[in-house]
């Protein structure tokens, strides 16, 4: 396999600058407990139903990315109810969920109805989508039903069982550090490991499709579609360059014999498809395989870029040109703190290292205009 | 302070980075070697030139040719077209090893030369010449 470190440590970063930040993760853990509390409270309507609230989606597997254009991520919450959802009409529950939340005096004007969710729109970073969920079969496993208010029709998922699953296909065996007998990571890529390789790669790949379907965000396919599509392909590649290669080639091969549509479930629960919307919509599903096409060309371009520069044009074209240009910054800020603390080193074959070479870099001060 | 002569510079600097040559040898010496600061940057191909009478090794990049961002531009910390510089004056005299200095320098500034291009920032700190207060080595 190829040696990514240096691209693997820019990737990271990226993802970084992607994510919702550490604080704000906090902020949004802080308040959905709050909002659970609220609805659970011993005189809240909903008691009787022993409300919990969870986080699902990208919040709960890690692969959150900010919007292109407004600062502010989307989160998604499960509010699931001890209810029996096949004596339960779909829209009442959502109406409950509602109206709890427009008692509290703080939530009240926070609170937007949406079609499968109630929205809490925070000031900040993030908003809050609040789905009611049931179990499919009470005390039984991860499964839900969750309300279509236009279908007004409990429709099967599992949020919990998908991120148990999507955890799985992400973890990597045995030690995940790169070795390579020359270029040795520099130390903070070895801190940064607490994201996955395919964490990563989803981050990118949402990313990519955001900044490409621009101007056409309803013809974009599906985050959950793309993100269980990087689940099946992913290969347990240690480098998150690597993977995302061998991901898009794996994804555009299979859409490359599946010309008509693509049917993708929830690997936790098979009656939910989760690609439906390429059924109504088969432009939408072109469209996807275009820039799959396109997007696995560009990557491979990324590999062989050749310098810093050209590699910071290519990963600047997919992902944007701020967060590419702050992991350069990041990246040097590494190196010259391993300079500055008598670490970095080099090697035989003339490169910088984090790790023992055959000489430190001792100091000095680049002279000259 | 003792003072490395050209044969003892020559043995650790080929011993220490194995693609570099002596390609001249006495007044001056003169190394040829390979230099690839990161996985991602482009592979260099650097001489160094040791002058007896001069204080400091010269080190120019010939292959890729340094090139500035944009057209009549500049490439910082530079003296003419392939020469770079490294160090002030103060920071080397004979008795060090340019395997342990030179050779470092330049892999570092080849790095953030990369980084400069990529970014329009030059990182890696430094002095320039007309600099208020700078002693500094006015011969390249």
């Amino acid at each position: 396999m190829s040696n990514f470190n240096m691209l693997d440590q820019l990737l990271d970063y990226s993802c970084r600058e992607l994510q919702l930040s550490p604080t704000n993760h906090g902020e949004a853990d802080t308040r959905y407990h709050a909002v659970s509390a609220w609805l659970s409270a011993a005189e809240s309507p909903l008691y009787a139903y022993d409300p919990v609230i969870y986080p699902q989606g990208s919040f709960r597997i890690g692969t959150t990315v900010y919007p292109i254009g407004r600062n502010e991520h989307d989160l998604d919450f499960v509010c699931e109810m001890n209810v029996d959802w096949s004596r339960t009409s779909a829209v009442s529950a959502l109406d409950a969920v509602e109206q709890r939340l427009r008692a509290h005096g703080t939530y009240a004007p926070m609170v937007e109805r949406k079609k499968r969710c109630i929205r809490l729109n925070y000031a900040g970073a993030f908003h809050m989508d609040i789905l009611p969920a049931a179990p499919e079969t009470v005390g039984n496993g991860t499964k839900v039903r969750v309300p279509d208010r236009k279908l007004e029709a409990w429709t099967p998922s599992n949020p919990k069982g998908y991120a148990d699953w999507f955890e799985e296909r992400g973890r990597l065996l045995g030690t995940t550090l790169l070795k390579d007998a020359q270029i040795e990571p520099m130390p903070a890529l070895q801190l940064a490991h607490e994201k996955t390789p395919l964490q990563r790669a989803v981050q990118l790949i949402k990313r990519a499709r955001d900044r490409y379907f621009v101007r056409d965000p309803e013809g974009a396919p599906r985050s959950i579609v793309l993100t269980t599509l990087a689940g099946h392909a992913y290969g347990k590649q240690p480098s998150t360059a690597q993977a995302l290669h061998d991901i898009l080639a794996s994804v555009n091969e299979l859409a490359g014999k599946s010309p008509y549509g693509l049917e993708v479930r929830n690997p936790a629960n098979s009656q939910e498809i989760i690609s439906e919307h390429w059924m109504a919509d088969v432009a939408a599903y072109d469209a996807f395989r275009r820039w799959l096409q396109w997007f696995a060309a560009e990557w491979d371009k990324v590999l062989n870029a050749g310098s810093v520069q050209a590699t910071e044009r290519q990963l600047s074209m997919l992902f944007g040109d701020e967060i590419v240009k702050a992991a350069l910054r990041r990246h040097t800020a590494d190196v010259e703190t391993l300079r500055k603390s008598g670490r970095l080193n080099v090697t035989r074959a003339g490169a910088l290292t984090g790790a023992a070479g055959v000489s430190v870099v001792r100091p000095n001060t680049f002279y000259g205009k | 302070m003792r003072r490395l002569d050209g044969s003892q510079q020559s043995a650790m600097l080929t011993a220490a980075f194995p693609s570099f040559r002596l390609v001249a040898r006495g007044n001056p010496f003169v190394w040829v070697g390979t230099l690839k600061p990161e996985e991602m940057t482009a592979t260099y191909r650097v001489r160094i030139t040791l002058l007896r009478m001069k204080q400091r090794p010269m080190v120019d990049v010939l292959d890729p040719r340094l090139v500035p961002r944009e057209e009549g531009g500049k490439v910082p910390h530079t003296f003419g077209p392939s020469r770079i510089c490294l160090h002030l004056n103060e920071e080397w005299d004979p008795s060090l090893y340019i395997h342990q200095t030179i050779v470092p320098w330049t892999i570092l500034w080849l790095y953030h030369y990369e980084m400069w291009h990529a970014t329009g920032e030059w990182h890696g700190g430094g002095h320039e010449p007309d600099a208020p207060k700078e002693e500094a080595n006015k011969d390249a």
